[in-house]
C-alpha cells in the first residue's frame, strides 16, 4: 500500500472512531440528556443587603404580590448624629439613639444594647439582651450570646440573628444564686450530720460505759475467764471469731430454713419465732459481750501506761477499771475522730480515724468473741456446752472432777446472786460464790498461767 | 470562673464571626407559566421556604443565597458550588436546592482569635404560586412557611418549623423536632414527634399525631382529632367533635360539642362540655376526670369508678347510687354522657368557665 493510501485508511479509521464514540455516548444517557432538557439553573447575582431583606426577613406576612427586582437602596435620611467606629463597652449598657448612625460594630460586654437608630455594622451583645425598637436599622449581624434578642416589628436586620446560650441574666444570677444556696445547704447538712455524729458517739460511749459496768458486776468471774482466754490464746482466739463471723451468714440461712419449715405447722411457728429470738440474742450477747472482752486488755495497756506515768506505787488493775479504760480508749478514739471534721482542714484525719476504728473495732470484737467462745462463754475450758452452766471444779491436773462444795442457806430460795468478782482459778476451776457475802474460798496457787487480774478494787461496785 | 473564661473567649471569637462584610449574597428569580403544571415541589434542605399566592397566575421563584466564610474567594467558591435547580418532572414544577457535599475547614489558632468565619451557606426560597396549584415543600433543618395559599400544600421538614397562615386547601405536615404553628387554616393533618403544635382558629377538621409535643388548638370550627404519648393536649373549642387519646399528658378541652371521645392512661382529663353535644365519653386509667356542663346541657350522666371518689356538684336526677357508681339525669337530657376511670376520682361540676 502506498503512503497515501495508508494515510487515507488511517483518517478513516480515526473518523469512525470519533463518530463511533459520539453515538455510544449518545445511546448510554438518553433519558440523562432528555432530563437536562428541561432543568434549568438559576443564575444569580450579587445584591446588596438592604435589597435582600425582604426575603430575609423572617416573621411577619408578607404582601401577596411579586417583590420588587434589587434595586439600588434608597439613601437613607440624613442623621443627625454620626458615630465614625466601633463602640465596645464592657459592664455597662450602650443605647443607639433614633437619630444616631454609627458607622461600625457596636459591642457590649456584661451589659445591654439597645438599638433605636442606624448601625451600619453588627451588634452584639455577650452577656445582656439586644432590643431592637421599631426604628432601628443594622445592617450587619445582630448577636446575644447569653442574653436575648427583643425585636419590635418594623426592626431591620441585614445579616443573621443569632442568639447563643439563651440565657438572660436574672436566670443566670438566679442559677448563680441557686448554686450558692445549694453549696450553702450542703455545707449546713454536712455540718449537721458531723455534729449528729459526734453526739451519736458520745451517746454509744455513755452506753458502753454503761454495758462495761454491768456486764462486770453481774459476770465478772465469765468475763475475767475469758479475758484470761484471750491473754493466753490469742491466736486461737482470732482464728475462732474469725471462723465464727464466716458462719456467721450460712447459719443464718440455715436458720432461715429451719424457721420456714417450721413453719408449715402451726405448732411450729411459735417454736420458729423462738428460734429466731434466740438466735438474734445470741448475736447480741456474743458481739456486746466479746467486744467488752476484747477492749479490756486495751484497757489494761492504757491503765498500765498511766500508772507507769504517776508517782505512785502502782497498783493491780480491776476488771471493771480496765473495761472502763478500754472503752474510753476506743469511743474516746472514735469521738476525737469526729470532732476533727470541725477542724477546718483536718477532716480528713478524722475519717482516717474512722476506718481505723472500724478496722480495729472489728479485731476487738474478732478476739473478744473468739475469746468467748474458746471459753465456752466464761466456762474456761472444762466448762460444757449443754446445759451451759458452770462446770464441775476440777483438780488441778484435770483428771476428774473434785467434790461440790455445798450450797449455802440461801442458795435453793434466794435470787440469784451475782458472780463473785474473784478471778476464776486457771485451768477452769471455778466455785460458786458464797451467797453471805463471805470471802470465797481462796483459789490454788497458779501454776503456769498466773491470772492477771487482782482482787476487786475498792473503789469498784461489787456484789452485793 | 470557667464561666468568665468562656465567655470571654467567645467575645472574641463571636464578634468577629458576625462581620457583615462575612456574608455574600446573591439573589435570583424566575418566573414559568402554569400551563401544563400539575403541581410545585421545593427541595431545599437548609434555608427557609415561603411560599405565597401569586398575583399573576404564573409561578415566581426567587431565590437568595447568603454565604458566610472568610475570604472573598471562598464566599465565591462556595456560592458557586451552591446551585438552584428547577426542572419539570412528571407534570410538577420542582425547585431544588444542591449544596456543596463537603467542606474542609483549616482553622489555625491564630485564626480562632482574628478574621474568620466558619463557612456556611444557606438558600432561602419565596415562592409564588397561582391559586389552586398543590405545594410541596420539603427541607432537613429550614423553616416552611405558607401563606394565604389556596391549594393542597404538603410541608415536611426535620428540625425546622412549620408555620401555615390562611390555608383555604387541606394541609399536610409533618416534622420530627420542628414545631407547627397555624392560624385561619381548613383541615389539615399534622404528625410531629417532640415538636409542638400550635393552631388557632381553625375552619376545618384537625388530626394531630405527636409522640411527646404538646397540642394546643384554640377556636375549632369543626372537629378536633389528637393523638399524643406524653404531650399534653390543650383545646379552646371544638364545635362539632373531639377525639383526643394520651398516654401520660394531660388534657384540657375547655368547650366541646358534638361527639366527644376522650382517653388517657395516665393524665388527668378536664373537658367542659356544650350542647349540641351527642355523646360524651371519657375515660382515664389513673388519672382523675374533670367535667364541667355548660348550664343550658341536659344529658344522662353515668359516672363509675373502680378506686376513686366521685363528687356531683350540680342538682341532679339520681337513678343509681353506689359508692363507684352513679347514674343520673341532668335537666331532663339524653344525652349520654359517661366518666370512666379506674384509680381516678370524677367530679362533675357545672359552668361555662374552663374546667
Amino acid at each position: 500500500m502506498t503512503q497515501p493510501a495508508k494515510l487515507g485508511v488511517a483518517a478513516l479509521g480515526v473518523a469512525l472512531l470519533v463518530l463511533g464514540s459520539g453515538a455510544m455516548r449518545g445511546w448510554g444517557r438518553p433519558s440523562v440528556s432528555q432530563a437536562w432538557a428541561q432543568s434549568q439553573t438559576m443564575e444569580f447575582k450579587p445584591v446588596p443587603p438592604e435589597s435582600a431583606e425582604a426575603l430575609e426577613r423572617r416573621s411577619g406576612r408578607h404582601p401577596s404580590s411579586i417583590p420588587a427586582p434589587p434595586a439600588t437602596p434608597e439613601p437613607p435620611s440624613p442623621p443627625v448624629v454620626t458615630r465614625s467606629g466601633d463602640i465596645t463597652r464592657i459592664g455597662s449598657d450602650i443605647h443607639i439613639g433614633k437619630d444616631e448612625v454609627v458607622d461600625g460594630s457596636v459591642i457590649a460586654i456584661q451589659g445591654d444594647v439597645r438599638v433605636d437608630g442606624h448601625v451600619r455594622g453588627s451588634v452584639s451583645s455577650t452577656g445582656g439582651d439586644v432590643y431592637l425598637s421599631s426604628t432601628a436599622r443594622v445592617d450587619g449581624d445582630v448577636v446575644s450570646i447569653g442574653g436575648e434578642l427583643h425585636e419590635e416589628p418594623g426592626a431591620s436586620v441585614g445579616g443573621q440573628r443569632s442568639t447563643v446560650l439563651n440565657m438572660t441574666r436574672e436566670r443566670h444570677l438566679r442559677r448563680l444564686d441557686g448554686r450558692l444556696r445549694d453549696r450553702l445547704r450542703e455545707d449546713i447538712e454536712e455540718q449537721t450530720g458531723h455534729a449528729a455524729a459526734l453526739v451519736a458517739r458520745m451517746a454509744w460511749l455513755l452506753i458502753w460505759l454503761g454495758i462495761a459496768w454491768g456486764v462486770t458486776r453481774f459476770a465478772p468471774v465469765r468475763t475475767s475467764t475469758a479475758v484470761d482466754m484471750l491473754r493466753r490464746e490469742p491466736g486461737m482466739s482470732l482464728l475462732v471469731g474469725f471462723l465464727t463471723a464466716l458462719l456467721l451468714a450460712p447459719s443464718l440461712v440455715a436458720l432461715a430454713l429451719v424457721a420456714a419449715i417450721l413453719c408449715i405447722t402451726i405448732i411450729g411457728i411459735p417454736l420458729a419465732v423462738g428460734a429466731l429470738l434466740g438466735y438474734v440474742a445470741l448475736l447480741v450477747v456474743v458481739c456486746v459481750w466479746g467486744v467488752l472482752i476484747g477492749v479490756v486488755p486495751v484497757g489494761q495497756f492504757v491503765g498500765a501506761r498511766l500508772a507507769a506515768r504517776s508517782s505512785a506505787a502502782p497498783q493491780p488493775l480491776s476488771l471493771l477499771r480496765a473495761a472502763v479504760y478500754g472503752v474510753i480508749a476506743i469511743e474516746g478514739t472514735r469521738v476525737i475522730g469526729e470532732a476533727f471534721h470541725f477542724v477546718p482542714f483536718l477532716g480528713w484525719v478524722g475519717t482516717l480515724i474512722k476506718v481505723v476504728w472500724w478496722i480495729s473495732g472489728s479485731l476487738i470484737l474478732m478476739f473478744g468473741a473468739g475469746a468467748l467462745m474458746r471459753s465456752k462463754f466464761g466456762q474456761g475450758p472444762g466448762g460444757r456446752w449443754w446445759p451451759l452452766r458452770p462446770a464441775r471444779p476440777v483438780d488441778s491436773s484435770g483428771s476428774g472432777p473434785v467434790a461440790q462444795p455445798s450450797p449455802g442457806p440461801a442458795a435453793a430460795g434466794a435470787p440469784a446472786a451475782p458472780e463473785s468478782t474473784s478471778p476464776p482459778p486457771p485451768g477452769g476451776a471455778w466455785a460458786p460464790p458464797d451467797p453471805s457475802g463471805a470471802a470465797p474460798p481462796s483459789p490454788p496457787a497458779p501454776t503456769v498461767h498466773p491470772s492477771p487480774w487482782a482482787p476487786p478494787d475498792p473503789g469498784a461496785p461489787g456484789p452485793a | 470562673m470557667n464561666q468568665r473564661i468562656v465567655w470571654t473567649a467567645l467575645a472574641l471569637i463571636v464578634p468577629t464571626a458576625a462581620r457583615a462584610e462575612d456574608v455574600w449574597r446573591e439573589q435570583s428569580q424566575m418566573a414559568v407559566d402554569r400551563a401544563g403544571v400539575s403541581a410545585v415541589e421545593v427541595f431545599n434542605a437548609r434555608g427557609e421556604i415561603l411560599a405565597r399566592p401569586s398575583a399573576d397566575g404564573r409561578i415566581h421563584v426567587q431565590a437568595l443565597k447568603v454565604v458566610r466564610a472568610t475570604g472573598p474567594a471562598r464566599r465565591r467558591e462556595l456560592s458557586r458550588e451552591t446551585v438552584v435547580e428547577t426542572s419539570r418532572q412528571d407534570g410538577r414544577f420542582v425547585v431544588q436546592v444542591r449544596y456543596p457535599q463537603r467542606h474542609t475547614v483549616r482553622v489555625s489558632l491564630w485564626k480562632t482569635f482574628g478574621d474568620f468565619t466558619l463557612p456556611r451557606v444557606d438558600v432561602r426560597i419565596v415562592l409564588e404560586v397561582p391559586a389552586g396549584l398543590p405545594v410541596v415543600l420539603n427541607s432537613t433543618s429550614g423553616d416552611l412557611r405558607s401563606e394565604d395559599l389556596a391549594g393542597v400544600q404538603t410541608l415536611r421538614t426535620t428540625s425546622g418549623d412549620v408555620n401555615v397562615q390562611g390555608a383555604r386547601a387541606p394541609v399536610q405536615v409533618s416534622t420530627t423536632s420542628g414545631d407547627i404553628s397555624g392560624s385561619d387554616i381548613g383541615n389539615a393533618r399534622v404528625v410531629t414527634v417532640s415538636g409542638d403544635l400550635d393552631f388557632s382558629d381553625s375552619r376545618g377538621v384537625i388530626i394531630a399525631t405527636s409522640t411527646s409535643g404538646d397540642v394546643v388548638v384554640r377556636g375549632s370550627s369543626d372537629s378536633l382529632g389528637v393523638r399524643t404519648v406524653s404531650g399534653n393536649v390543650e383545646a379552646e373549642g371544638a364545635r362539632r367533635g373531639v377525639s383526643v387519646s394520651t398516654t401520660s399528658g394531660d388534657i384540657r378541652i375547655r368547650r366541646a360539642s358534638g361527639n366527644v371521645q376522650i382517653a388517657s392512661q395516665s393524665g388527668e382529663v378536664a373537658a367542659g362540655l356544650a350542647p349540641p353535644l351527642h355523646s360524651a365519653n371519657i375515660e382515664a386509667s389513673s388519672g382523675d376526670i374533670h367535667a364541667k356542663l355548660a348550664r343550658t346541657l341536659g344529658c344522662r350522666l353515668d359516672v363509675r369508678t373502680s378506686n376513686g371518689t366521685i363528687g356531683i356538684e350540680l342538682p341532679v336526677h339520681a337513678k343509681t347510687v353506689t359508692r363507684r357508681m352513679i347514674t343520673a339525669v341532668v335537666r331532663e337530657g339524653t344525652t349520654p354522657v359517661q366518666l370512666r376511670t379506674s384509680s381516678g376520682s370524677i367530679t362533675v361540676t357545672e359552668g361555662e368557665g374552663r374546667p
